[in-house]
């Protein structure tokens, strides 16, 4: 397998209304394509950050992080998320003024991608999370927690992107939901060969990944490979 | 894009209509404060241009007008180009007048001897025995009494009542420029004009102005009749250097009996003044001063001037005032949008929309419905300039409220929304 981001001795802080908080302190990882990755720790402990700076949402204040071998830093940050990292959170985060299918749309539109195939690769991947069509025109507000994670999913996957990036995905769902979620991230990563990358608190889920990242006060502590 | 712009001004109908609203208030003021200025403007042209400001020689009371025997150097000031009044002057209106004691039969037709008429009159005798009796006399005239008892001499028609078409006076059917014509012609009352009608005229001519020792100034001329003019009047019109002409040779001090006159140039009305004060004395009613004065009625024009000029002094305050009213509304309703959208902008900002392209699409979603209202207002209100400074200043407002959530990374602006 073949590493799709590395990160080499990243630092990063950042200054809030009473110090300056080191958030990540010389990290070093590698991420594979058709994997899927946990980055485990306490809150606060600097795992949203590190995807962030995995995202090109932040950048490096020290060190490198390397898509593809290029230097993050030297890309158009915002080409590399609309075409190569996706990100999904905790909260959903969908428009709640356009439907269930015009926010799975949305990612493709920007990438130039023809309607009608935009269309169809929307009502594929929704189908996929398990969104039935008659969903398809509701708003965000009117869809359940899990449903609406499950259509962040679609945007993320409608929009072909090699690199899921899942901040807490299950953080506000129930086990059942939590189950679905984890396992279409999971054959992202495994039947699609995309490099997923999640963060989360649970040990269940985290024991589900090919891999596991532990963050503490900042600093990235060993790749635990597991057994599967 | 423009199908997502317009999704979301749909989807938002309260926050779109109320800005559309808002923007159409701002507008309509603005345009309506500039539409006015201008109106006030070419109405303040239309003024200056157009309003006639009458000036006439009075006495020195400022009462009379007519009859002012005016001498020759009032009528040379008046017309002098170079140290005089004529380069503020038009349609200059002087009026000369002469009495007429009679028409002398002369070798035309016109009045003949059996036009005479017979003057009675008494003549005082005594009788044989010394009584004074009174014996009624007749004889013939030596000239004709004539039915008109006046000459007056007009530089423009309007100066006489006689010529005034509302009143019937259709003054001559035979020449247009006829009061500018340096001849000896005049216009007679209708009646007269057949049996007249190009025929010289002998006048046995006086200025009704005496001389000092109280003898009258007297004088003949033969005038040619050209025309008429409505109704049964008493005067003989001829133009005004007719006249003069006539006239000084009765009377070489006295060289009109009216002035009158508009100014060419409303705005120099000042300066006329003033140069007019080298000869004319300033009217006052418990003056006794021998001098003409001079009546400029201006006061009208000055009070219009100074009310439009006025309108547009405070319109001009309103206009800047107003456009930062337009400015605050753009950056207010922008920012209340901007408010309520944060996480929105940083979800488009992590999907890969760049800063600048999402400045674009937020200020397209809050200027598409404030830039069709001010088109609408500008087109109802013929003022689309202003609707489009209104609409600039507008932009702004929302530009500098769009900036912020732009620029900031969208991990902060997520984080604080969490």
């Amino acid at each position: 397998m073949e590493n799709v981001l590395t990160v080499q001795n990243v630092s990063f802080s950042y200054r809030n209304k009473y110090q300056t908080v080191n958030a990540v302190k010389r990290a070093d990882c590698s991420f594979e394509r058709g994997k899927a990755y946990a980055i485990v720790g306490k809150s606060g402990s600097g795992k949203t950050t590190l995807l962030s700076l995995l995202a090109g949402l932040e950048l490096p204040g020290g060190g490198t992080i390397l898509f593809d071998g290029k230097s993050t830093q030297e890309m158009d940050r915002d080409a590399y998320r609309r075409d190569n990292a996706a990100v999904i959170y905790q909260n959903y985060n969908l428009f709640p003024l356009l439907t269930v299918m015009e926010n799975v749309l949305y990612s493709m539109k920007l990438k130039g991608v023809p309607n009608k195939e935009a269309k169809e690769r929307a009502e594929k991947e929704l189908a996929a999370v398990g969104i039935t069509p008659d969903q398809f025109k509701r708003f965000p507000p009117q869809l359940s927690g899990g449903e609406q994670q499950r259509v962040a999913i679609a945007r993320a996957l409608a929009a072909g992107n090699e690199i899921i990036l899942a901040d807490e995905p299950t953080g506000n769902l129930d086990e059942g939901n939590s189950e679905q979620v984890v396992d279409i991230l999971l054959r992202l990563a495994h039947e699609e060969n995309r490099c997923v990358i999640i963060i989360t608190h649970d040990a269940e889920i985290a024991a589900r990944m090919d891999a596991i990242y532990t963050m503490r006060d900042g600093v990235l502590e060993g790749n635990q490979e597991n057994e599967q | 894009m423009i199908g997502n712009v317009c999704k979301r001004i749909i989807r938002r109908p309260f926050l779109s209509l109320t800005g559309l609203l808002l923007a159409c208030a701002m507008c309509f003021v603005l345009c309506f404060l500039v539409k006015y200025r201008a109106e006030q403007e070419e109405g303040l042209r239309q003024v200056r241009e157009t309003y006639q400001i009458l000036c006439t020689v009075t006495d020195a009371r400022g009462v009379d007008t007519d009859g002012l025997r005016l001498a020759q150097n009032y009528v040379e000031f008046v017309g002098s180009e170079e140290s005089g009044l004529a380069g503020y002057i038009k349609e200059l209106r002087i009026t000369r007048e002469l009495g007429i004691d009679g028409i002398i039969p002369g070798n035309n037709d016109v009045f003949t001897e059996d036009d005479l008429e017979e003057v009675t009159s008494w003549q005082f005798s005594r009788d044989s025995e010394g009584n004074e009796v009174m014996e009624e006399i007749t004889f013939k005239a030596e000239f004709v009494t004539s039915p008109w008892h006046m000459l007056l001499g007009l530089s423009d028609p309007v100066c006489s009542s006689l010529t005034d078409p509302a009143r019937g006076g259709a003054f001559t059917s035979t020449v247009e420029d006829f009061f500018r014509r340096d001849e000896d012609i005049c216009l007679v009352p209708e009646s007269y004009y057949e049996r007249l009608a190009g025929k010289p005229v002998t006048f046995s001519l006086y200025s009704p102005y005496s001389k000092g020792d109280g003898t009258p100034r007297e004088g003949r001329a033969d005038i040619t009749v050209v025309g008429w003019y409505k109704g049964e009047g008493t005067a003989v019109l001829v133009p005004y250097a007719c006249a003069q002409r006539i006239g000084y040779k009765i009377s070489s001090t006295v060289s009109a009996d009216s002035i009158a006159f508009f100014l060419n140039d409303n705005t120099k009305v000042d300066e006329m003044k003033e140069k007019a004060r080298e000869v004319f004395a300033e009217p006052a009613p418990s003056s006794f001063s021998g001098r003409a004065g001079l009546v400029v009625k201006d006061s009208v024009y000055r009070l219009t001037m100074q009310e439009m000029e006025g309108n547009i002094r405070q319109v001009g305050r309103l206009i800047p005032v107003s456009l930062m009213l337009s400015l605050l509304t753009g950056l207010l309703t922008g920012y209340l949008t901007v408010r309520g959208e944060t996480k929105t902008y940083a979800l488009r900002r992590t999907l890969g929309v760049g800063a600048g392209r999402l400045i674009l699409m937020v200020l397209s979603e809050q200027l598409l419905l404030p830039a069709v209202g001010a088109l609408a207002v500008g087109l109802i209100l013929g003022q689309l300039r202003p609707a489009l400074i209104y609409f600039v200043c507008h932009a702004a407002g929302c530009l500098l409220a769009v900036l912020r959530p732009a620029l900031t990374a969208p991990t902060k602006l997520l984080r604080v929304q969490e």
